[in-house]
């Protein structure tokens, strides 16, 4: 079967929420995102903490308009105030968001980083090349596998 | 009245008295004068109260009798009515008749009934008259008494049955019916229940008596009598049994009864007599009884004859022979009486006799056996077997049952249990002993083991004669179980056994002071006295010597008597050779002589027996005593006096024995003194004697050794000798030959034996008499002169390294045999006074670990080495360097070298080797920490180093894409060369972070085939530029213990560079091999490239330095780094030879 992604294809109600410090990265992934023709709504989050807030409609997300849970995850892993993994390690054990899928996208190849990732329940690793060019074919896979092919359970329960 | 009249009419009232009839006398007035007690009686008067009554007061005559009576006629009679006392009337007939002067006789015939109870009234028993109804018509007192009631009126006009019991009836009945059919007149005694008037029940016999009434026949009358007969019965029964016992006596006895009379004819003489004799009754009558008699006893016996018939003597008996018709003799025993007639005189003598020839045949065989016998008999005969010729087993009492574990020994398969419960090793010989007992006749013993399944082995003595048995020859074994006392009588009996043996002793020994302490206990206790002194008479001093005394104070006596000594009532005695009683000294005159002497002794009554032998030689004197007069009744004095013959056996065997033990002393004495060992063996019972030095060589004592087997004091390996030489000494050889012996503390000894045959007592060569010096001495010394004969002590004195000999011995002892001057010089001094001495005993305790590890060496045989380290003050002082191996199979060298200047420099060096060890210790940690900070950068750098590189190769792309238009080509180059530079700093980044992951890596080794990965990865490059020609090399069977994956990195790093730099090479070749250099593996990977300058060698692994400009090869410069790091990881080297244009080799090794 031939996957042929074209704009439109991609519900926008599915969210997909970037969980990302570096602001390059924010600006570059989007633009990865864009160019990949996945053009969902795209929630950033600057480190773990805001992203529990976001996903939890705590804090400044408490008035949000958007509800439900993202499609999928990405998260870097080194970040302030709260690591990817610490992050991944609470919405597993937190029974409504236990089933978002999560996607690692860091620029750390370390082995005990991706052991430790798959290990708290990470759903898939990436790591980001510094070609630009190759960033945006691995963000395509990425948008057609996890926002197309994949079936994520409904309401995160 | 007359006198005479009186005593006519007193004549007559005695014979009314008598008659059983009623009767009275009147006189001339009808006035009765006397009446009978039967009549009285009958119609319950006294006799008195009658007389002077008219005869009208007491009867009612028919009318037309007229008063006084007088009858002519006998026959005649007169009917009249008697009234009782109670007011019953019985018809009477009356007779008369006259006596004189007017007095009658009246005669009152009263029916049958009142006749028959009369007589039953006189009688004991109870009886009752029943009629044809079974109606009771009258009962004697007796009756009324048995049943317990009043009167008889309580039994008249009942039914019989009313007073039998309920079972019992029926037999009532039944014998009633049988006499009715006429069957019998009377019946037998019936056991018969009775009801008695209190309602109690007796069991009694009853009988029944019909009698009929002569006057009319069908007034039958039935009598039931009872008596109790369980009286008579046994009486009976008694009397009858009597009868029989004497009949079968006199059947039995078949005594023999003669009489003669004054002259000695034979006057009679019964059966038996006649029978002995040999003839006729008539033959022997009115013969002259001397002529039966024996010529040589005829004076005696007509002496004996005239005494009795003279009246000297009442009576007489005695045994005396007679002569048969056949000229034979037997024995009788005579019991001789006079016969006087009635006015006193001397008719003859009656005589009864015995035949005992036989019975005195008999007894003398019983006497001989049972003397023997006696002893075993009284004190533990417990089984007696009976064994047939064929050897089955005729009987078995009991106990031989109980012992042999069996039940029903004659029983057809009891042969071959017998066999079967008989231990193995003693079958042969119970066969044989059977044998013998039945050849022989005489007795045998033997003892066996009785080894019955599952139960524990059971010793029995087993005594056997030839006896006959049911007229057959059987041999008859008297079976004592000795199971308790074997085991101190195995010993005792062995060592007596071999003891004898060698003195030539033909009977066994037994204890003797116990046969001589039983003999007088016995008869004292048996016959009262207060003491005896048994003196057996020795023959050769001709005097008696005191054996054993029994409550008297032996020092009161002499020890010896001299037979010819006349001071001594014991010489006395022994010359009478016949025993003495006196049962008062004081007041005996065949005591005179001696009396002050056994006054002093406290002697007053006494009994001397003297024993004598089947040739009536003196053996002893048995002196009985008492310290009050007593009397010894004939029977007493016959007892004691049987002692003379009847202890002789006993007595003979008893001075034997005591000879015996005066040999065993001197025996003894000589085995002591001997300062050997001695030893005698049976080839079936092992040790059964060692002497007292013997047991000091083995360690083990007398009573040990009893239970011990000779295999338990040889050492295994010489039992082979010691068969070969039982078998030397099985056939009369004696030989001299060395064996090891094992000691109690479990010490091998050399001994040298000296043995020769060992014989029973009838010179049957059982076993052997073995001497034993202990040799372990000398043989320590034979040993090293025959190392000195291998030449090898002169060696031994004078090597350098230091050599002890060390002996092994069983189980776990060391003898230090030798030891040469150097080892005194690097040991100690001292070591020359261990020589000879048991190591395990004499050296230090610090020291001991050694002989643990001998003892390994003997185990094993392997040799052991070690050393050992003395310090003092922290630095050695001496060091010890040991080898132990075996140079004999018991026999350890041990040699010893000084290493203590090696122990000093290796001390040192460990010393510096533990400091440097700090140091490395140190800088591990130092190192340890720069590793971490290098792997925290590393990681780092993954991060936070590319991240920036991303911003700059990402806006540099999105300024490319979003504002191409506003930059010219200049710009857009620019831009590129941004982008290019931030990837190929990306790659650097990974590079470096490659360099650390392989420093950080744990080495995995294993066997790696390198040349087959060297092929995988050419293969892939080739495949990656398929275009190119390149001859690759590639040497097969290159292998290295290595980190598998570490190894393909450097691999692939070289080949690689190899590939690329022959690039521009035509003919390009590539190529791996491996080969030895100074014995070291060293593998290559070599190609015929661009090369480059040696010069530059040294910046070849340092990373991100490159010998070429990047445009010319790709490469980050870090590749060459990671190679060097991996081989070093493995401590391997590697470097590389190479020329500009001729190409490069890259060597390493690997260290394995």
């Amino acid at each position: 079967m031939n996957f042929v992604v074209k704009k439109g294809d991609l519900l926008e109600e599915k969210t997909i929420l970037l969980v990302e410090d570096n602001q390059d990265d924010v600006i570059l992934t989007k633009r990865a995102l864009k160019k990949a023709n996945i053009l969902n709504k795209i929630v950033v989050c600057s480190d773990g903490i805001e992203a529990l807030e976001y996903l939890r409609d705590e804090g400044e997300f408490s008035n949000k308009e958007t509800q439900g849970y993202p499609e999928v995850i990405l998260l870097d892993l080194k970040m302030p105030r709260m690591s990817g993994i610490e992050f991944l390690k609470e919405i597993r054990n937190d029974p409504k968001l236990r089933f978002i899928p999560v996607v690692i996208l860091t620029s750390s190849k370390e082995e005990q980083d991706v052991i430790e990732s798959y290990d708290m329940g990470a759903n898939s690793y990436i790591r980001k090349p510094v070609d630009f060019d190759q960033f945006v074919a691995a963000i395509q896979t990425l948008g057609l596998y996890w926002l197309v092919l994949n079936i994520a359970p409904k309401g995160g329960t | 009245m007359s006198s005479s009249m009186e005593d006519e009419l007193h004549k007559w009232i005695r014979i009314v008295d008598a008659l059983i009839e009623w009767a009275m006398i009147v006189d001339s007035n009808s006035r009765i004068v006397h009446c009978n007690s039967a009549l009285a009686r009958g119609i319950g008067v006294a006799q008195g109260e009658l007389i002077g009554l008219g005869l009208g007061n007491i009867l009612r005559f028919d009318s037309g009798v007229e008063l006084p009576i007088t009858l002519v006629e006998p026959s005649e009679s007169i009917q009249a009515i008697i009234m009782t006392r109670e007011g019953t009337a019985i018809e009477t007939d009356i007779r008369s008749a006259r006596v004189r002067e007017g007095y009658s006789v009246l005669i009152l015939e009263t029916p049958k009934e009142m006749e028959i109870l009369q007589v039953l009234d006189q009688g004991l028993n109870a009886a009752v008259i029943i009629n044809n109804e079974r109606l009771i018509i009258d009962a004697n007192q007796r009756m009324v008494d048995m049943l317990k009631l009043h009167s008889k009126s309580e039994l008249v006009g009942h039914d019989i049955l009313d007073f039998i019991s309920k079972d019992h009836k029926d037999r009532v009945i039944n014998a009633l019916e049988m006499m009715t059919r006429g069957e019998s007149d009377s019946g037998d005694w019936l056991e018969m229940g009775i009801v008695r008037g209190d309602g109690s029940d007796m069991l009694i016999d009853m009988k029944l008596m019909e009698n009929r009434s002569p006057s009319s026949s069908d007034s039958r009358l039935i009598i039931a009598v009872f008596q109790d007969h369980s009286e008579i019965r046994t009486a009976l029964k008694r009397a009858q049994e009597e009868i029989h016992l004497v009949r079968s006596y006199l059947e039995i006895a078949g005594v023999i009864f003669i009489a003669l009379d004054r002259n000695a004819k034979i006057t009679f003489i019964n059966s038996r007599g006649c029978d002995v004799l040999g003839y006729s009754y008539d033959e022997l009558i009115g013969k002259s009884w001397f002529d039966f008699v024996p010529a040589n006893a005829v004076d005696d016996v007509r002496r004996m004859f005239h005494k009795l018939i003279n009246g000297k003597v009442e009576g007489v008996r005695l045994r005396r022979e007679i002569v048969t018709k056949e000229m034979g003799k037997r024995l009788i025993e005579w019991n001789t009486v006079i016969v006087k007639d009635e006015k006193g005189l001397i008719q003859g003598l009656i005589s009864s006799g015995e035949d005992i020839t036989e019975l005195i045949e008999a007894q003398k065989k019983l006497e001989e056996s049972e003397r023997k016998y006696r002893s075993v008999i009284e004190q533990s005969l417990t089984g007696i077997v009976i064994i047939a010729n064929d050897g089955e087993i005729l009987f078995g009492n009991p106990a031989i049952e109980a012992f042999l574990g069996m039940q029903e020994l004659s029983s057809p398969s009891t042969k071959e249990y017998m066999q079967r419960v008989i231990h193995p090793e003693d079958l042969d010989r119970f066969e044989q002993f059977v044998r013998t007992c039945m050849r022989e006749g005489s007795h045998q013993s033997i003892r066996i083991r009785i080894d019955n399944e599952g139960r524990n082995i059971r010793w029995l003595e087993l005594i056997g004669n030839r006896v006959s048995f049911l007229q057959e020859e059987v041999v008859q074994i008297v079976a004592i179980d000795i199971t308790q006392n074997m085991k101190l009588e195995e010993a005792m009996d062995r060592q007596n056994r071999a003891i004898a043996s060698i003195a030539n002793a033909t009977i066994k020994l037994s204890n003797i002071e116990d046969i001589g302490e039983n003999l007088i206990r016995g008869i004292v206790s048996a016959y009262e006295f207060d003491g005896g002194v048994l003196r057996l008479y020795n023959q050769k001093k001709k005097c008696f010597e005191v054996a054993k005394s029994i409550g008297m104070n032996r020092h009161i006596f002499a020890d010896k008597v001299p037979l010819d000594d006349e001071m001594f009532f014991t010489a006395y005695v022994a010359r009478m050779r016949k025993s003495v009683f006196s049962e008062d000294i004081e007041t005996d005159p065949e005591i005179e002589k001696y009396r002050n002497r056994l006054r002093s002794m406290g002697v007053r009554s006494l009994a001397s027996i003297p024993i004598l032998d089947e040739h009536n030689e003196l053996l002893a004197i048995l002196n009985l005593f008492n310290r009050k007069p007593r009397e010894f009744v004939p029977d007493d004095k016959k007892f004691l006096r049987t002692l003379e013959r009847g202890l002789s056996n006993l007595i003979q065997r008893l001075i034997i024995e005591r000879e015996l033990i005066l040999s065993e002393e001197q025996l003894r004495r000589v085995m002591t003194d001997i300062d050997e060992g001695v030893i005698i063996a049976e080839f079936e019972n092992g040790l059964i004697f060692a002497n007292d030095k013997f047991q000091e060589i083995i360690g083990y004592d007398a009573e040990e050794l009893a239970k011990m087997t000779l295999r338990d004091v040889i050492v295994s390996d010489d039992y082979g000798l010691i068969e070969e030489e039982n078998v030397k000494r099985a056939n009369g050889e004696s030989s001299v030959f060395k064996c090891r012996m094992v000691t109690k503390n479990g010490e091998i000894r050399t001994v040298r034996v000296s043995a020769v045959p060992f014989r029973d007592k009838g010179g049957q060569i059982i076993g052997s008499i073995s001497i034993i010096s202990d040799l372990t001495g000398q043989i320590i010394a034979d040993e090293m002169r025959r190392i000195s004969e291998l030449k090898f002590r002169k060696f031994f004195e004078n090597l350098p390294i230091g050599v002890q000999f060390i002996e092994f011995r069983e189980p776990d002892r060391f003898f230090l045999v030798d030891v040469n001057q150097a080892a005194v010089q690097i040991m100690s001094e001292k070591l020359e006074k261990f020589v000879g001495t048991n190591l395990k005993e004499t050296v230090p305790p610090s020291h001991k670990e050694f002989l643990e590890y001998y003892l390994q060496v003997i185990g094993s045989g392997k040799p052991w080495h070690g050393e050992r380290v003395i310090e003092r003050n922290g630095e050695v002082s001496v060091a010890i360097e040991s080898h132990a191996f075996l140079v004999l199979p018991n026999l350890l060298a041990v040699t010893v070298i000084d290493i203590t200047e090696r122990a000093r420099t290796r001390r040192e060096i460990q010393r510096m080797n533990e400091q440097l060890g700090e140091l490395v210790q140190f800088r591990t940690a130092e190192l340890e920490e720069a590793n971490r900070e290098l792997e925290a950068f590393a990681y780092s750098v993954s991060h936070d180093l590319r991240a920036p590189l991303r911003s700059v190769d990402g806006f540099s792309k999105a300024i490319l894409e979003d504002y191409e238009t506003i930059l010219d080509e200049t710009g857009k180059d620019y831009l590129h060369r941004l982008r290019a530079a931030a990837i190929r700093m990306g790659k650097m980044i990974d590079d470096i972070l490659r360099l650390s992951r392989v420093t950080r890596v744990t080495l995995t080794r294993d066997k790696v085939n390198l040349s087959r990965i060297v092929r995988e990865i050419m293969g892939r490059l080739q495949n990656s530029e398929s275009e190119r020609l390149v001859n690759v090399v590639i040497e097969e069977g290159a292998f290295a213990v290595c980190d598998k994956r570490l190894i393909t990195i450097a691999l692939q790093n070289l080949l690689e560079n190899a590939w690329k730099y022959t690039r521009k090479t035509n003919d390009a070749v590539i190529q791996f091999g491996q080969r030895d250099e100074n014995g070291q593996r060293v593998f290559f990977v070599k190609d015929n490239g661009i090369g480059f300058d040696m010069k530059y060698e040294d910046r070849l692994f340092t990373p991100f330095q490159r010998l070429h400009a990047l445009g010319d090869f790709e490469g980050t410069g870090i590749g060459l780094s990671i190679v060097k790091r991996i081989i070093n990881k493995h401590g391997g080297r590697i470097w590389a030879r190479s020329s500009i244009g001729d190409g490069t080799t890259f060597f390493f090794t690997l260290s394995e």
